[in-house]
């Protein structure tokens, strides 16, 4: 008899680990070892002095739930628990790969200048120049249409003054 | 012969639980983050390893059957927990964090600086 047995007490329908006797004091001693290593993590998530100490000690405290599932599990006798244990292995890794783009960056979903390679900045620099060129040369074309239209207007007037003189 | 696979279930869990415990000690004892994050990343992964090893052998050997659930997570955490545990700590070199002023090298300031070389211009 176990002392988490009494605590537990559905453990005493699982008929398999009644008839074994070094087993269930192993799972005692895991799930005390694992009861104090939350309390460690814990003592990390509260104190830690960076946002990245306190991520690390979250993803740490999903795996020893894992493993006190695990424990719980073999108590039982049934393996219906194993599906919450692989659930909270896929949530803690998306979790740790959100928590990292939010440390490095600031949000999440970059939507700004991001620059893939050499090769991208090479062609987005080119672009811009060209860009920044096409307008250049399209200014130049409406100041040279502009000083023409000045000069035709010149000519006019001076043509019309002729005729006003040699009338 | 059923002693004996008790015995290595049993011994499963108990390494499990001590890899774990490490990796608890490390967080505690530990003066700077990457060193927690060294210790985590090792405990954590090869304590969850062990126990899957033992929850799957218990149940082939109790009569359940074959739990795929465990071995599926055995083989997702062996390889997401390193990378998440890199990803977090490259994070956050870039944020700022300082090592601890025991440390005698750091690679990665080198790298960061040939990057900023190369991206000078942009």
């Amino acid at each position: 008899m176990s002392i988490m047995e009494s605590l537990f007490g559905e453990a005493a329908d699982n008929q398999f680990l009644q008839n074994l006797h070094v087993l269930p004091v192993f799972l005692d001693i895991a799930m005390v070892i694992c009861c104090f290593n939350l309390l460690c993590y814990l003592y990390r998530v509260v104190k830690g002095p960076a946002l990245a100490d306190r991520a690390v000690a979250m993803d740490s405290c999903g795996v020893t739930v894992m493993s006190l599932i695990v424990i719980y599990s073999i108590r039982q006798g049934t393996n219906l628990y194993m599906s919450c244990a692989l659930v909270i292995a896929i949530l803690g890794f998306i979790g740790m790969v959100g928590l990292s783009k939010y440390i490095q960056s600031g949000n999440i979903v970059d939507t700004g200048n991001i620059v893939l390679n050499l090769e991208e900045a090479e062609y987005l620099k080119d672009k811009e120049n060209a860009e920044a060129g096409e307008e250049l040369q399209r200014k130049a074309e409406e100041a040279r249409q502009k000083t023409a239209e000045n000069i035709v207007d010149v000519v006019k007037r001076q043509q019309n003054q002729q005729d006003r003189d040699n009338n | 012969m059923s002693l004996f696979i008790e015995i290595i279930v049993s011994l499963l869990l108990l390494f499990g639980a001590i890899f774990l415990l490490g990796g608890a000690v490390g967080i505690i004892r530990f003066p700077d983050t990457y060193c927690r994050m060294h210790a985590l990343g090792k405990g954590t992964t090869m304590g969850i390893i062990c126990f899957m090893l033992a929850i799957t052998i218990y149940f082939v050997w109790s009569g359940i059957g074959l739990c795929m659930q465990s071995i599926l997570s055995l083989v997702f955490i062996a390889v997401s927990a390193p990378i998440g545990s890199h990803m977090i700590a490259k994070a956050a070199y870039h944020y700022g964090i300082p090592l601890w002023k025991g440390s005698v090298r750091d690679d990665l300031k080198e790298d960061c600086e040939f990057i900023r070389e190369d991206n000078a211009d942009f």
